[in-house]
């Protein structure tokens, strides 16, 4: 009997957030898997009509989806490694006994709270590629000529990395701070008696005590690079030509601008199978292992 | 911890009480509403702006006094609120709305679905030829404009008279324009930067370049629907000609993805002589006190044909309405010539009637006249039925054209081929 009411109370407290998981995250999941088997439009009156293997078949054939995952790759190689590069050389400094540090840490962490949408509308008028922006005055007062940041395939895709690992880093800085505060002292005392130096520390203790947090950041920065959506569909829309479009704003593109939502998933399956993979291979070389000290 | 756990459990009581008597709630007030549910029609309206709503409100106000057994639930969704995805999510929840003011070509689309009720049992004869454009397909009326919003050409009075060019009143040949807008271009400085473009562009926008097209005596699509011809010769030269303003004569900044915000601004600064843009555009612009007396209207360049790109919001009624009889006295009303003529009056649009278009009113505005004017030769565009849209695949491959990835000629015969791939592809 009592066992029965700590399940009836368990599944009681649990009822309301699996609720919201399975209208929300599960059911799609699962509906937009057997969506990208069929021909449907969000417009259709009849039902999704059954087209097999077609949409997958498309997909293979389709350049602009290349396109699309040869930029999204760009991008995610572009940002994740200086993101997280640069997140532990600041990490590193803010957690020494640096004057104002705290004041630093609120200042670095300040965009990853600022809304997307909002950042992305301030950064497009810093890029503006008018002689108005504020880049190109700046460029424009040393005698170089004003760049088109956002509207040349030659700098699009580069300016929305620059916004993102701006966007990025404290919340990667925060986390390694998190991580460095978890190895103990003394194993740097250690080291010190032995002679080591700074880089010796960083080399020996650090980063190997910090791969559980490398492990993290990793797989969280690579996922969010690949769904990549408001940026680019703020800043660059994805052009000039298809030069910054990505897979999530091609599957954008196609669901609701053209009107295919069975294609559209197909794209979205295309992006989960991508993660996946690389998901399972980052465990199977990254895999943290568990520290005991 | 006993009590602890006690805290616990009556919370989630709480919780959950609070979410049953919410659904109880919300049914009753649902139930409460059945026997007027004939009586209400639902109105969605695509598109805000202040002075916008509010006059859309005072038209429905106006209704409910005429027809007081009918009530307007307004809903107003502005444009970076994405109506037309709504709209979407609507029809495939079957959730749509009775009646709703939808930007075009989005009306042609939903029409195809078979989603809005043919028009013509709903307007007389007499309504329908009145319009300047009505927006048919497969010969059935699926959506009546409510204003025209055609291109014109917007421009700088003082830069026009500094140079002693005469204002575009009348349209200019592509010659002339060339000729003119080149004056108008100039390098202050001579630092090799252009201080003044004498006109501006970018092909963020098909319509910036499709008009050019449509003056060569080209379209997108042949008569019959059954093939896209962008890539004849006549829409070839058209989009050279639209190419050359920037790479060859640098009349333009050469502008790929630029927002024509950005192009408003400039002109705002004096540093664009001439656009093509809207009436939304040219108002805001005129409102600016450091403008007032700068800022023409005038008609846009012509090649073998006259013509310019008119879109328009367009009312239309869904199918799955249960009220369409109420929903089509709403439609009757608000395009009505009073109502119309006060709706432009307000928002500065121009009208879709042409009974409207001709009254005295609008003589003693010129800009407003000159809106009107060029919408003789105004159109929208139209795809062959099941097929989306072919903007994004034109403006990408004109902007690699534009950056040199390939040529003119190139860019469009790809836009063709995956535009022909498109055709009916909705089916």
């Amino acid at each position: 009997m009592r066992k029965i009411k700590d399940s009836l109370k368990i599944a009681g407290f649990l009822l309301p957030s699996y609720s919201i998981f399975f209208v929300f995250i599960f059911f799609p999941l699962i509906y937009s898997f057997y969506l990208s088997f069929f021909h449907y439009s969000l417009l259709s009156y009849n039902a999704p009509r059954f087209t097999g293997l077609q949409n997958y078949i498309t997909l293979l054939k389709d350049p602009i989806f290349w396109v699309s995952l040869k930029n999204t790759m760009t991008y995610t190689i572009g940002t994740v490694i200086p993101t997280m590069g640069i997140g532990l050389f600041m990490a590193i400094i803010l957690n020494s006994k640096l004057k104002l540090k705290n004041f630093f840490r609120t200042a670095y962490f300040i965009p990853v709270v600022t809304s997307l949408v909002a950042a992305s509308i301030i950064w497009s008028l810093i890029l503006d590629s008018t002689d108005a922006g504020l880049v190109n005055s700046f460029l424009v007062q040393l005698g170089i000529p004003p760049q088109a940041w956002l509207s040349s395939s030659r700098w699009a895709l580069f300016s929305v990395i620059i916004v993102n690992i701006w966007k990025n880093i404290g919340y990667v800085m925060i986390i390694y701070i998190a991580g460095l505060q978890s190895i103990p002292e003394q194993l740097y005392e250690a080291i010190t008696i032995d002679g080591a130096g700074e880089w010796e520390k960083f080399y020996y203790i650090t980063l190997p005590l910090l791969k559980p947090t490398t492990s993290f950041v990793f797989t969280t920065s690579l996922i969010g690079s690949f769904q990549v959506f408001t940026p680019v569909y703020i800043m660059t829309g994805g052009g000039p030509g298809y030069s910054s479009n990505t897979i999530v704003n091609y599957l954008y593109q196609q669901g609701f601008q053209n009107f295919r939502m069975g294609y559209a998933s197909t794209i979205a399956y295309a992006l989960f199978t991508i993660l996946f993979v690389m998901t399972i291979l980052q465990k199977k070389y990254l895999k943290a292992e568990e520290v005991l000290y | 911890m006993m009590f602890k756990e006690k805290s616990l459990i009556t919370f989630l009581v709480v919780v959950y009480l609070i979410i049953i008597s919410s659904i109880i709630y919300n049914r009753r007030s649902k139930a409460s509403d059945q026997p007027n549910q004939y009586q209400t029609v639902t109105f969605w309206h695509a598109g805000a702006g202040k002075e916008r709503v509010k006059t859309i409100k005072e038209l429905i106000q106006k209704f409910e006094e005429e027809n007081p057994e009918i009530k307007i639930k307004l809903k107003i969704i502005p444009w970076d609120q994405k109506p037309h995805e709504k709209i979407q999510i609507a029809i495939a929840s079957k959730t749509e709305p009775d009646i709703a003011s939808v930007g075009t070509p989005f009306d042609q689309i939903i029409s195809d679905f078979n989603a809005v009720e043919s028009l013509d049992k709903y307007m007389d004869k007499e309504t329908i030829d009145d319009f300047i454009n009505i927006n048919r397909n497969q010969n059935k009326i699926v959506s009546v404009p409510w204003f025209t919003d055609v291109r014109a050409l917007i421009y700088r009075k003082d830069l026009l008279a500094k140079k002693g060019i005469p204002e575009p009143t009348e349209s200019w040949t592509w010659e002339e324009f060339i000729r003119y807008a080149s004056a108008l271009t100039e390098d202050n400085n001579n630092d090799g930067i252009t201080d003044i473009f004498g006109y501006a562009t970018t092909a963020r926008y098909a319509y910036q370049f499709v008009v050019f097209m449509w003056q060569n005596g080209s379209d997108l699509y042949s008569n019959d629907g059954k093939k896209a011809i962008v890539a004849s010769e006549q829409s070839i030269e058209a989009v050279q000609f639209f190419v050359d303003l920037m790479k060859k004569h640098k009349v333009s900044p050469i502008f790929t993805t630029e927002n024509l915000l950005i192009i408003r601004k400039m002109f705002a600064e004096g540093k664009i002589a001439m656009f093509m843009d809207c009436s939304d555009a040219a108002n805001a612009l005129t409102s600016e006190p450091a403008l007032t007396g700068k800022i023409g209207v005038g008609q846009i360049p012509h090649n073998k044909k006259f013509a310019a790109y008119a879109n328009s919001d367009a009312l239309v009624i869904f199918r799955r309405s249960k009220n369409k009889k109420n929903a089509a006295k709403l439609l009757n009303f608000l395009i009505r010539p009073d109502n119309m003529l006060f709706y432009d009056k307000k928002t500065g649009f121009s009208p879709s009637r042409r009974s409207v278009a001709d009254n005295p009113f609008f003589d003693k505005y010129p800009i407003k006249k000159a809106f009107i004017k060029q919408s003789a030769c105004g159109k929208p565009w139209r795809m062959p039925p099941f097929t989306p849209s072919p903007r994004l695949i034109l403006t990408r491959n004109i902007q690699m054209a534009i950056e040199g990835k390939f040529s003119v000629k190139e860019a469009l015969l790809k836009a063709e081929k995956k535009m022909n791939s498109e055709i009916g592809s909705l089916f």
